[in-house]
């Protein structure tokens, strides 16, 4: 909308005239123009104006502790709402953790069966839809999105690894990374999370969990992605050199939040 | 601000000594019941807790912002529980309860929008009434007095620019005669 269309509408948006989709074009629009904000705000104190005319009927007796109480409760929800979500991520978090050990455990018994690290990236592959299935059970409206981290090109192609990302209203941001790489070396193996207005943010380091498996299994807390796993792009680890050793494109297992 | 975000009881109590009556008023007005008043009274408090990280003291008065956050809700309760009918007009001056008067300091903010509010024309006043407190959008104002969207706009607009305008003068008189003005 152009600042001649939204002014238009700002008297009946400052008097609540609006209906709900008009009214969230004009705030989109508000968000990113003062001009059109500082006039609102001035219809508004006319508005109000308005409303302060009216004759002060004295509110009851006790509606002060009635709506102190009010914000008390909420409050005292919200803590407790936190203190749930921060059980149910711990709850997830070892959940994943302890199939992280039987994905490594399931890797290590393949080793006999299979010839090559590309086939234990494949298990370990199959073995993360168990994770996403246990955090998506776990976390009511989590949203978990998935990446397949394979060789960029001219590294060793028989190696890769797997990766989740995710998050739940009001939780804290998570991910989980598994890799397997062929000269694994003494690391550190860097995680970077790509968002997709090309930043980057360095999520942590992977931890050794085997004979060339790392793994990282984190938080940052809630500015990992922002509570949107939808902005992150594109995971890249780095090898111990800082150069980019595999990547992977981030999609989406569950359907957005509404 | 920062200590109605944290839930601090005596920071929201402070807010409500200052503009509790107000909205109150406000929700009686509009909603017509005082158990409606109470309920609106204790969402808009519970609201601007929860908004409270998002007042800007530099872009505009915490007045406002509460007020606004107010007749939000109230038109929200409005549109809900009336739906298309409205529930009767009552112009501004009348009062749908009998209510005894406040002291006279916390008068003084309703003092000046009070004087504002008779420096608008009877036919302006009449719209803020009927879009403000009655919750009508500009296109039901038209449709029901017969006469053009755009000119309900421009009008609503003048009055709302008027009654800023007016209040701003009346306060500043009031700040000169030693009283407080928000």
């Amino acid at each position: 909308m152009t600042c001649l269309e939204v002014r238009d509408l700002l008297a009946e948006y400052a008097v609540d005239g609006l209906e709900a989709a008009e009214r969230r074009r004009v705030e989109h629009h508000l968000g990113s123009c003062p001009g059109c904000g500082k006039e609102v705000e001035e219809l508004r104190e006319g508005a109000a104006a308005v409303a302060l005319e009216l004759f002060a009927a004295p509110p009851p007796e006790g509606l002060e502790d009635k709506v102190a109480g009010a914000v008390r409760h909420q409050a005292r929800r919200k803590w407790l709402r936190r203190r749930r979500s921060a059980r149910v991520l711990v709850a997830a978090a070892a959940a994943a953790a302890l199939l992280s050990a039987g994905a490594i455990g399931g890797a290590v018994a393949m080793r006999g069966q299979v010839s090559n690290l590309k086939q234990q990236v494949h298990a370990t592959r199959i073995s993360l839809e168990q994770v996403q299935s246990i955090v998506q059970a776990l976390a009511t409206n989590a949203r978990v999105y998935r990446t397949d981290l394979n060789p960029v090109a001219g590294r060793i192609a028989d190696q890769g690894g797997t990766g989740i990302l995710f998050t739940a209203p009001n939780r804290d941001d998570w991910i989980f990374v598994q890799v397997l790489v062929a000269h694994p070396g003494t690391g550190p193996y860097r995680v970077l999370l790509e968002q997709r207005d090309g930043t980057r943010v360095e999520a942590g380091e992977l931890e050794p969990a085997g004979r060339n498996e790392f793994v990282l299994f984190s938080t940052k807390g809630a500015n990992l992605f922002d509570n949107d796993p939808s902005q992150v792009a594109r995971v890249v680890i780095l090898d111990p050199a800082g150069k980019p050793l595999l990547e992977g494109s981030v999609v989406a297992t569950t359907a957005p939040a509404p | 601000m920062a200590r109605l975000v944290a839930g601090d009881q005596e920071a929201v109590r402070t807010l409500y000594s200052r503009f509790g009556p107000p909205v109150y008023a406000l929700g009686l007005r509009m909603l017509g019941s005082s158990q409606s008043a109470e309920e609106l009274t204790q969402d808009v408090f519970v609201a601007a807790w929860r908004k409270g990280s998002a007042f800007d003291a530099s872009r505009g008065r915490l007045s406002t912002w509460l007020m606004a956050i107010a007749h939000n809700v109230a038109v929200d309760r409005l549109r809900h529980e009336h739906g298309p009918s409205r529930p009767p007009l009552v112009f501004v001056g009348e009062s749908p309860e009998a209510v005894p008067v406040l002291e006279e300091e916390a008068l003084v903010g309703r003092e000046t929008a009070r004087r504002a509010m008779l420096d608008v024309s009877p036919d302006e006043r009449r719209l803020l009434v009927l879009a403000y407190l009655q919750g009508w959008t500009a296109r039901e104002i038209a449709r029901a007095d017969g006469i053009p969207l755009g000119t309900v706009k421009t009008r609503l607009r003048t009055a709302l620019i008027k009654m800023r305008a007016a209040q701003a003068v009346h306060a500043r008189t009031v700040a000169r005669s030693g009283g407080e003005t928000e």
